[in-house]
């Protein structure tokens, strides 16, 4: 498939560009790890996910220790945002990350708003293993950090190719076919918040009148919403080069504005690490630079994103 | 056929990691990191959600007085089903899933997840204030018919509260 030649290599990044992504992704760790408080009431794992299902996590709900991996956390993200020692500030973050999100997985009510930035983390994390283990023959073609990254895109693509993926296996290829039905979850949806509170807000009469075209206009919301499972499935275009993955980002973004509208769904995260990993606002930034400046290329430092920093000519 | 040459090339194409993910996630499900991402997989015409409410069938503010939202208190419910229905499949030597359990099951399931919400409420003055004498778990499932929405109500589990 030619589609599948020529693109899709590693992308050469430079020191800034890499500092940036790595801030990005450091920042989603933090922002998304819970307060102590809300760690204090998982005593419990009533339906365990992943490791849970081998170790007792609980003891991650004490407060000191949480405060204390917290800390530690925060420490190696820093140490991993400026390039040092990074297969061990990776990867105490990675773990710390994953743990956590594990015992909060595993109370019963599955979220899947955090398992994108666990896998950015873990298949970094994984290149820096490898690289550690194997260091005198190193298997990879490019610089840790630049391959590390690219494992990032790839896990960022795979959530949405998944999510693609299973709608078409679930649903024996029907899936577009089927997606006027979204008005009765969307109706669900109103009854649930309606009686949380036993109120209704702007959004109630928002989410009515969307079911109420849905049902209406079969064949407009077949093809609104056959588009959004397009962009699921083709999401590995993201990985072609960087205008692909600008493309991809904003598609994505469209995707997940188009969900939060018709559904009241919020994607945030997703949205920030598309904002981080396929829409790169500091690589475009330089790249502009570059082209002010009348130079080749991105206007970045051309140095390594890890420790000492030394130059770098290619990869 | 190198078999050796064609693994190691497999894995260093550009994709292999996110195609790796993709397949070990459908094959693994919901295991934390990984995911099959099932939400709104399968539309149907059909759909359900569940409420609370006092002995007259008036209903509460089930967020204030217990501080779970009613998807996840759906969610909370479904997670006591499925390990029942494997109990009720391993019985009777063949797949039972979990919506094709009897009203008793339900029942006992439902008691599960009064279990579970009230201790949530003792932490609560709302629900100390004004606790009803009886909780009920509602249940409502919604069919759309042509261009109508249709719904239909049913009691899971109901339980006496002590003042």
């Amino acid at each position: 498939m030619k589609l599948m030649r020529g693109g899709y290599q590693i992308e050469q990044r430079g020191f800034i560009e890499t500092f940036f992504m790595r801030l990005g992704l450091a920042a989603m760790v933090i922002y998304t790890l819970p307060n102590v408080g809300r760690m204090a009431d998982l005593t419990e794992q009533s339906r365990p996910s992943g490791l849970a299902h081998f170790i007792d996590l609980t003891f991650l709900a004490d407060p000191t220790l949480y405060q204390a991996g917290y800390w530690l956390t925060v420490v190696a993200l820093i140490a991993y945002v400026l390039g040092l020692a990074v297969p061990i500030s990776l990867g105490i973050a990675t773990v710390f990350h994953i743990l956590v999100m594990t015992l909060y997985n595993s109370q019963g009510s599955q979220t899947h708003q955090f398992q994108i930035i666990s896998l950015a983390l873990l298949a970094q994390w994984i290149v820096y293993l490898v690289g550690f283990f194997r260091r005198k023959k190193l298997p990879f073609t490019h610089s840790l950090s630049n391959t590390a990254i690219h494992f990032s895109v790839q896990a960022i693509a795979a959530v949405y190719v998944i999510a693609g993926v299973i709608k078409m296996l679930r649903s024996k290829g029907m899936w577009a076919w089927q997606s006027p039905d979204i008005a009765v979850e969307l109706m669900k949806t109103n009854a649930q918040k309606y009686y949380e509170y036993l109120e209704v807000d702007a959004s109630f009469d928002h989410r009515l009148r969307v079911a109420t075209w849905l049902i209406e206009n079969p064949w407009h919301a077949r093809i609104a919403l056959g588009g959004g499972l397009m962009i699921e499935l083709f999401a590995f275009l993201a990985l072609y080069n960087r205008t692909a993955a600008l493309i991809v980002g904003f598609a994505m973004l469209a995707l997940h504005w188009g969900i939060e509208i018709t559904m009241g769904l919020d994607f945030k995260n997703n949205s920030a690490m598309i904002w981080i990993f396929l829409i790169n606002v500091p690589f475009w930034i330089l790249w502009l630079s570059g082209k002010i400046a009348k130079r080749d290329g991105a206007l970045d430092l051309k140095r390594s994103a890890d420790f000492p920093w030394k130059p770098e000519s290619r990869s | 056929m190198n078999w050796r040459a064609f693994g190691r090339k497999t894995v260093r194409h550009p994709l292999f990691v996110m195609w790796a993910i993709v397949v070990f996630s459908l094959i693994v499900k919901e295991s934390y990191p990984l995911s099959h991402f099932p939400m709104y997989s399968n539309i149907e015409p059909k759909s359900h959600y569940f409420y609370l409410a006092n002995g007259n069938g008036e209903p509460l503010k089930g967020k204030r007085y217990f501080g779970i939202a009613m998807s996840n208190m759906k969610k909370k419910y479904h997670s006591f089903l499925t390990p029942l229905a494997e109990v009720r499949s391993d019985e009777a030597g063949k797949r039972i899933k979990a919506s094709e359990l009897g009203e008793a099951d339900q029942e006992q399931c439902g008691q599960n997840l009064i279990d579970y919400l009230l201790p949530r409420g003792e932490a609560r003055g709302s629900w100390k204030r004004d606790k009803p004498d009886v909780l009920r778990l509602v249940r409502i499932d919604i069919k759309r018919e042509g261009t109508v929405l249709k719904e239909t109500k049913r009691v899971i589990a109901e339980r006496s509260i002590a003042k």
